[in-house]
């Protein structure tokens, strides 16, 4: 019967952000060994390299699992709103993570090859690696929110249509806002979850562990440098878990004025033909 | 199936004026639809076909004029019970498809039932009976963002006829489809609602299409002229 009309939606998601998940906490680990092989050194530009490769593998693997968490969810729910909110969490899910798969592939290769680096050569990184580092890095948040708005851009104007045929069909708007919300709060959770576990995580190396204190609270005197390491740390997780969960709330949010607006048979029309008809 | 008298009407409206800002759209326009009977709004591109069909779906409230269903009045009812006589009564196919892009031409069709809570396997088995009677049980378990547009109005009418409506609204349903495509769905699109007796009213801009309905109304000018069976206006 022809053509799949929208292939890179049918491809299906892969866990390939969980590779580079373990590149970016592998860039931190390997900055935490040469610098206590060193006993000095400025760890911050590899750090920072390390947390955007965590945080791009962080979001390649969550969009994997809330996948598969949707798919399993959709096989079993007996529910108009939670299947809707079970496709939704399956479909968008895979789209973000492709959408960010080219970026985090040049996030990939930056950390590897910032980590041997390290390894080789001790923390010190010469001025024209950091500006090409620091180059590198600027490109990836701006293509990251380039695909990210470009990705969420579009299922808004899928779900404008669908949303407001459905209400047309004479489906209460109450059971389609449950959808769009269950499908959010569900992610959030899973996001504030992770997100804090893995921010925990990429802040080990700064936490100090006996006598084994990274230059920031070395020179501590006052004995509240583990505390402030810890302190650290916790803030670096609940950085990670912001980040996305606004990005999820910022999305839902502007799916309401959707749903406010399902009765205006204007989205109801072809978008070929925006006139009226 | 010709009718000759209003009272055989089962939708109708009366004085009906719609406009968006400031242009006017329908201008007092009266026109009652024949229960049982496949009727073709046809008109210019812009002419206001499709707020017609929104406003006798009881989807737009029209300016003035009243519009009635089975002897109720689509006109004053508020917005829940006119989503609720939608849903028990019409079936919507529009011009996309308008499906649910994350979910399964299977998942689409048994939405409509599964929101007002039948059971799950009930609503999935009547859903693929009625993917086949459409010729479109292969592309049951695809989503809807994988199927063709032919495969997509199929799946939108069989999401439209799922819960027995008595009145379908078709909008623009031959758009971006070859002729070969239109000719089959329509055929059993007509097949299905004469052996239900249900009542269809479609827009279109395609002549291909009119041929296959008992009367055309063409809307000119915000107001409706007829062909076919002229003894109601």
């Amino acid at each position: 019967m022809g053509a799949i009309t929208d292939q890179s939606w049918s491809l299906r998601g892969r866990p390939w952000g969980l590779g580079l998940l373990v590149a970016g906490v592998a860039v931190e680990l390997a900055t935490l060994a040469s610098w206590r092989a060193t006993g000095n050194g400025s760890i911050i530009p590899v750090q920072i390299v390390g947390y955007l490769v965590t945080l791009t593998g962080w979001i390649g693997w969550i969009s994997w699992l809330l996948e598969r968490t949707g798919k399993l969810i959709r096989g079993r729910r007996r529910r108009a709103a939670a299947l809707m909110a079970a496709g939704r969490l399956e479909a968008h899910s895979r789209q973000l993570g492709q959408a960010l798969a080219p970026i985090a592939i040049m996030a990939m290769l930056t950390g590897t090859g910032t980590a041997l680096r390290v390894l080789s050569a001790g923390a010190y990184l010469p001025r024209g690696v950091l500006a090409l580092l620091a180059s590198a890095a600027i490109v990836a948040i701006i293509g990251t929110l380039a695909a990210l708005l470009h990705t969420t851009s579009r299922i808004l104007r899928v779900s404008q249509g669908s949303l407001a045929a459905l209400h047309a069909l004479g489906n209460p708007v109450k059971p389609l806002a449950h959808a769009i919300l269950a499908s959010n709060a569900l992610a959030t959770v899973v996001l504030a979850t992770t997100g804090g576990m893995i921010g925990v995580l990429a802040a080990l190396p700064l936490i100090p562990i006996g006598s084994l204190r990274p230059a920031p609270f070395a020179a501590d005197a006052s004995g509240l440098a583990p505390a402030r390491g810890v302190l650290f740390g916790v803030a670096t997780s609940f950085a990670f878990a912001v980040i996305l969960t606004t990005a999820v709330t910022a999305a839902s949010l502007l799916l309401m004025p959707t749903l406010r607006r399902a009765a205006d048979s204007a989205v109801l029309r072809a978008p070929r033909n925006p006139g009226f008809e | 199936m010709a009718r000759s008298s209003a009272d055989n009407s089962i939708l109708w409206a009366r004085g009906l004026t719609k406009a968006f800002g400031q242009v006017p759209v329908l201008r007092n326009l009266t026109v009652g639809i024949y229960d049982g009977e496949a009727t073709a709004i046809t008109g210019a591109r812009g002419g206001g076909k499709s707020t017609l069909l929104h406003c006798l779906a009881g989807i737009l409230r029209p300016d003035s004029g009243e519009v009635w269903f089975n002897s109720r009045p689509l006109h004053t009812l508020p917005d829940k019970a006119r989503a609720r006589l939608r849903q028990q009564w019409f079936g919507l196919v529009f011009p996309e498809g308008q499906l649910v892009a994350e979910l399964t031409a299977a998942e689409n069709v048994a939405l409509p039932l599964l929101f007002p809570g039948r059971d799950r396997s009930g609503a999935f088995s009547e859903a693929k009976a009625w993917l086949e009677r459409l010729d479109a049980l292969d592309c049951a378990e695809l989503r809807a963002d994988q199927l063709t547009r032919d495969q997509t109005q199929r799946v939108a009418i069989a999401r439209a006829l799922v819960t027995s409506p008595r009145v379908i609204f078709a909008d623009n349903l031959s758009e971006g489809l070859c002729g070969r495509e239109v000719d089959s769905i329509l055929r059993l699109l007509l097949a299905i609602i004469r052996s239900l007796g249900t009542t269809l009213l479609l827009t279109t801009c395609d002549p291909r299409v009119t041929a296959y309905t008992d009367r055309e109304l063409i809307l000119r000018n915000g107001q409706m002229t007829s062909t076919g069976n002229q003894a109601w206006l």
